[in-house]
């Protein structure tokens, strides 16, 4: 009886597990197979791993942030990134230069680069002639192998970067703007970030909204009576696909004006100024503009020196 | 036998029982997991419609247009026939705006020779340039040839008035097609190649994001959210028709990255998808280009889904690729029809 009763209770036993066995077989197929169990295997990385960077231990960085190289770069963008949303303005300008820089960089084709380089090498010796030994480096077959070389490893650093990192040049000009920090919302405005191709369309809604806080931020500086901001604004709304900024050429106009009555500007600087700003415009436009200006300077800048 | 040796026993044989069924679990549930029903082929349209739901919603008017069955497109030169075309258009037949957009592009940069003298030195050059091409690239077969230590294949040589008779040919053809047509309007096919999408061309559908994205670091903002939703639209709405251009396309669109970061592995999902439609000249893509394009995507549709799936394949490890492929399986399945 125990002896019938203990082989039963095996057989039961050996049953279970078998059972359990063949569901856990089952779901493990099922995780291997489908998506709604596992997370697809992308490009993107988790948010909890940019989250975990950003809390990074700090890294020593030289204080001419200028002076990193393409590789100390990389090491570096977690603590700049860091550094920027607390509002260093001269790491979030690093940044925005740098990953702007490498967008192009990134998909140039090796025979591009050769080119490029072959051109300017071309262009150099032709300089050096001209100039009869007066040039301050010699222009030489090293020469040229020296200038291959870096933009390769150029190319090379900037590969290094995954279109997730260079699309976080935005991420830092959104935080710069929310902050109102004056020299980035500048060089933002003077074109320092732009987007073309395939990430004109992928961010097209960010950048719209990049877009209208450039024109709050900006206007905020012209309207105090900032002459670098005034500047900016007249080439950013003067010309075509020119940063993120639509054109407004009357609008570039009146600033352009307003900062004429203003001064502060060599002469020659402010007539190219207003030139540039009022090339397409009517002389109805132009007057219009004219008057914009005058009250604009009235409010930013009349009795005031920046 | 003692108890601990009994105890031991079963829990041998329950152990071995239980990785036996483990296996046959995981066998049979993979092999009810076919392509069409896998979860994974409906995720991953989910992924897609994901992706471009925001856009969609950004035009709310936009319906499929009922389909209305219209006569044969009228015969005759492309500018003899644009009034006639136009006006069909309006109608809402999407051929005839599909054939503007084709003829005004084919128009848009043409200038027609002044007179007969322009017209053959014009076929002279033209002549000229594609000879030098030849030269090229058979340079360039017996470089390779060289460098790889092999005999050079034969290429056959080419006969020189022919290449002339055939540019001649070409360019007068061009100058029939293009005559009575305004350069002006010819810029704009891009306009025409929108409305025949819209309209419910699938021609027009498939190609469309390649030509609206195309120029969009020279558009507003504001007209890139727009070709962006409407690209996404055209596509949905080829891949519910069932064209397996489609698949290749929302590869290609996965592969730049337009609507997310760039993602190979649905790069190759769709590429792979793609791949399984019968294998038709490469000119049935609209968005490989012409001429010396053709050296990069091949002459056939085989050739050019093979090229791109070695690309992608290269970023992703062969866990991945498996994984991608069956996705792709089932998403040619849900599309398509179902296996070749």
């Amino acid at each position: 009886m125990n002896r019938a009763a203990g082989a039963v209770i095996s057989l039961a036993l050996v049953a279970l597990v078998a059972l359990l066995g063949f569901r856990q077989g089952e779901r493990a197929s099922t995780q291997t197979s489908g998506f709604t169990e596992k997370p697809l295997p992308s490009a993107t990385p988790p948010a909890a791993k940019r989250a975990a960077a950003a809390h990074a231990p700090r890294m020593a960085l030289p204080d001419m942030l200028d002076s990193l190289d393409g590789a100390e770069f990389i090491a570096a963008m977690p603590e700049l990134e860091q550094r920027a949303r607390e509002g260093d303005q001269k790491a979030a300008l690093l940044l925005i230069h740098r990953l702007q820089d490498c967008t192009y960089r990134a998909v140039e084709d090796v025979d591009e680069i050769r080119r490029r380089v072959d051109a300017e090498y071309a262009h150099q010796l032709d300089v050096q002639k001209k100039w009869k030994g007066e040039m301050p480096f010699v222009v030489d077959e090293a020469w040229h192998a020296n200038e291959l070389k870096k933009a390769f490893d150029f190319r090379d650093r900037c590969l290094a970067l995954t279109p997730q990192a260079l699309g976080r040049r935005l991420d830092v000009a959104e935080i710069a703007l929310a902050r109102h920090e004056r020299d980035v919302v500048i060089d933002l405005v003077r074109g320092s970030l732009f987007a073309h191709d395939a990430e004109r369309v992928r961010y097209v809604d960010r950048l719209d909204a990049i877009a209208d806080a450039e024109r709050t931020e900006i206007g905020r500086l012209v309207e105090a009576g900032d002459r670098d901001a005034m500047e900016a604004a007249v080439m950013a709304y003067g010309r075509d696909n020119f940063g993120v900024i639509d054109a407004d050429r009357p609008r570039a106009y009146a600033i352009a004006y307003a900062l004429s009555l203003a001064g502060g500007v060599p002469q020659h600087r402010m007539d190219w100024l207003l030139k540039t700003a009022g090339e397409q415009l009517s002389p109805e436009e132009i007057e219009a503009a004219r008057s914009d200006g005058a009250s604009l300077y009235a409010r930013c800048c009349a009795g005031t020196l920046h | 036998m003692g108890n601990t040796a009994r105890i031991a026993l079963v829990v041998a044989v329950a152990g071995a029982a239980w990785v036996v069924a483990y296996t046959c679990g995981r066998t049979l549930s993979r092999a009810h997991a076919l392509p069409v029903q896998d979860s994974s082929g409906a995720k991953a349209h989910d992924r897609w419609a994901e992706l471009v739901r925001h856009d969609r919603a950004a035009r709310p008017n936009a319906k499929p247009q009922p389909h209305a069955s219209f006569p044969p497109l009228p015969d005759g030169p492309f500018g003899a026939t644009i009034d006639e075309l136009k006006r069909r258009a309006e109608a809402g037949d999407a051929s005839a705006a599909f054939a503007l957009a084709d003829g005004y592009r084919d128009c848009a940069y043409y200038q027609p020779p002044k007179d007969d003298a322009e017209l053959n030195s014009r076929v002279e050059e033209k002549t000229a340039g594609s000879l030098s091409v030849y030269d090229q690239v058979v340079d360039q077969v017996n470089e390779r040839a060289a460098q790889n230590g092999v005999d050079p294949p034969k290429i056959p040589k080419v006969d020189t008035m022919e290449v002339y008779d055939e540019a001649m040919t070409a360019e007068r053809a061009h100058r029939d097609r293009c005559r009575g047509v305004a350069a002006a309007d010819a810029r704009r096919w891009r306009e025409w190649y929108g409305r025949a999408a819209a309209l419910g061309d699938v021609e027009a559908q498939v190609g469309y994001w390649n030509f609206a994205f195309q120029s969009t670091s020279i558009d507003s903002l504001d007209e890139v959210r727009k070709e962006k939703a409407d690209a996404a639209d055209y596509l949905d709405r080829a891949l519910a028709a069932g064209d397996a251009r489609a698949l290749g396309a929302i590869g290609q669109v996965f592969q730049s990255g337009y609507y997310d970061e760039p993602d190979p592995f649905m790069a190759h999902a769709y590429f792979f998808a793609a791949s399984l439609a019968p294998n038709a000249p490469i000119e049935t893509i609209p968005w490989t280009g012409t001429g010396l394009l053709r050296l990069t995507s091949g002459n056939d549709t085989a050739t050019y889904y093979g090229r791109w799936l070695a690309t992608t394949a290269s970023t992703l490890d062969p866990a991945a690729i498996a994984e991608s492929e069956r996705l792709g399986a089932a998403l040619y399945a849900s599309c398509c029809g179902g296996a070749r």
